[in-house]
């Protein structure tokens, strides 16, 4: 075979090689850049999860969130065991807003331990029992909680 | 030198030197020519080789640099990675973000 022709073969056999990795190498890479949690629930077949990275707070303040939802209720009494989620008591359900969206401090080594003395120990974590879904704010930094609750005072306020 | 009959310098000049000998000249010279020839294509060809191989190695080197700008390009900060879906994820945090109650917690 002609060399010149075997070169043209071998830039043309490369350029697709490169293609096809680069429509590849994103999802692996975003794939590779998931947290630990995310990983701790990727294959339950009772869940869904999402890895959101670097989710916006405001201009300057981003955080990684990983939502945790129930698909049956195998699903949600795995989350009600692993976040300490304790059912109401059915006298007071009449009470309760079953839409409001519960907020608390967990320990980042075990969510169903609660709050750890030290602050960065812990994440920010929701529970929506209506949507049966459990969301966790990953904090590393001090400005992350301070960004998410003046945000949420300042939702408030304006609601 | 051993005299060649033009008609078999011809054949070995491929048709390069033919103008060259239409003047008459005497056989060295046209043999001189055409080996002087040989070296200008030889030097035209290393020189094309080289072209060659330094375009390649530039091809070479811009895959090495495009490809990972194109990755970090492709999957920018905040992707989203979701065994369900994504978009009802994203959907999801901002409604929490939005809806928090303080006298539950």
């Amino acid at each position: 075979m002609n060399r010149r022709r075997l070169v043209w073969m071998l830039v043309v056999a490369l350029c697709l090689v490169a293609a096809g990795l680069a429509l590849w190498l994103p999802r692996y890479a975003a794939a590779q850049r998931v947290s630990d949690l995310y990983r701790r629930y990727e294959h339950n077949p009772h869940l869904t999860v999402a890895y959101l990275e670097d989710f916006s707070v405001n201009d300057t303040v981003a955080v990684d969130v990983v939502t945790i939802t129930a698909i049956d209720a195998a699903g949600w009494d795995t989350l009600k065991g692993n976040f300490n989620i304790v059912d109401y008591p059915p006298e007071l359900l009449p009470f309760i807003d079953t839409m409001a969206i519960e907020y608390f401090y967990a320990a980042k080594d075990d969510y169903s331990r609660g709050m750890d003395s030290v602050r960065l120990n812990n994440d920010f974590v929701a529970v929506s029992r209506f949507k049966k879904e459990v969301t966790v704010f990953e904090i590393k930094e001090e400005k992350q909680i301070m960004s998410i609750l003046s945000y949420n005072i300042k939702k408030q306020k304006e609601n | 030198m051993k005299p060649i009959q033009d008609q078999e310098l011809q054949r070995l000049a491929h048709g390069v030197v033919l103008g060259r000998t239409a003047d008459g000249g005497p056989v060295e010279r046209a043999v001189a020519a055409l080996e002087a020839d040989d070296r200008r294509w030889l030097r035209r060809r290393s020189r094309a080789a080289w072209r060659r191989r330094t375009a390649l190695a530039a091809l070479l080197l811009a895959f090495a640099v495009a490809l990972p700008t194109a990755v970090r390009l492709a999957a920018p900060h905040g992707v989203i990675t979701a065994t369900g879906d994504a978009h009802e994820a994203y959907l999801s945090v901002c409604y929490v973000l939005e809806n928090q109650n303080p006298s539950v917690s």
